[in-house]
């Protein structure tokens, strides 16, 4: 009993394993949907330009609301995949789990005072747009990569 | 710190694998304590002591580092 209660206390922020597969998927059709917006459009996202539309016609409110879903979607999935748990949760992946966001945080915050320095107007805003989700990013990358060395160590142990 | 994890699994001769499952926790874990790339928490190094039937300073003991 001891035991569960300290797992859970472990993983109790995490969402059960088979979220992310949800994320992966919840991603891969917003990107796809996202990649048929560029290919129409020349955007990412719908256009949703107001100006000094009053009412707002029903076509603007439907592109709105499309994007309100994508957007959601991406943040979504990338959340599912992020902070889902493993097949085998264990106090040594929760601390990597810790060190990989921390590190996240840390290139991001890098990248970004770069930014803040080198680009200015439109560009500058393109980059505080990406860098919503780009800790998000970070953070996946560099856990995966740590699981992956850590059971490659462990093949290369075994031989 | 310094353990003899890989000598107690000899004596007893159980696999990586096989004291994992028995603790909960992965084969990487147990392999990245025995090569002393990861210090356990207490609650893991109890465990693991239990497992084997000896005091926890018999199998994880101080360097002369720490």
């Amino acid at each position: 009993m001891v035991n569960q209660t300290l797992q859970s206390m472990k993983t109790r922020f995490l969402f059960p394993h088979k979220f992310r597969l949800a994320g992966i998927l919840l991603l891969a059709i917003a990107i796809i949907l996202c990649m048929v917006n560029y290919f129409k459009t020349g955007g990412i996202f719908t256009s949703t330009y107001l100006g000094n539309l009053n009412p707002i016609p029903p076509d603007v409110w439907v592109s709105m609301i499309y994007n309100d879903f994508l957007q959601i979607s991406i943040v979504l999935g990338l959340l599912f995949i992020a902070f889902s748990k493993e097949k085998i949760e264990d106090e040594q992946l929760a601390q990597l789990r810790l060190d990989s966001l921390q590190w996240a945080v840390y290139v991001n915050y890098a990248l970004f005072i770069l930014c803040i320095i080198i680009l200015y107007d439109w560009n500058f805003l393109r980059v505080i747009m990406f860098n919503i989700i780009t800790p998000l990013i970070f953070f996946i990358v560099r856990f995966r990569w740590k699981i992956y060395s850590l059971s490659r160590s462990l093949k290369a142990d075994i031989i | 710190m310094k353990n003899t994890l890989r000598v107690e699994r000899a004596i007893k001769n159980i696999t990586q694998g096989e004291l994992a499952e028995l603790i909960g926790v992965s084969r990487q874990t147990i392999n990245t304590i025995e090569s002393n790339r990861y210090v356990p928490s207490t609650v893991l190094a109890l465990k693991i002591a239990r497992v084997f039937d000896k005091p926890v300073e018999e199998i994880f003991i101080l360097d002369d580092e720490d």
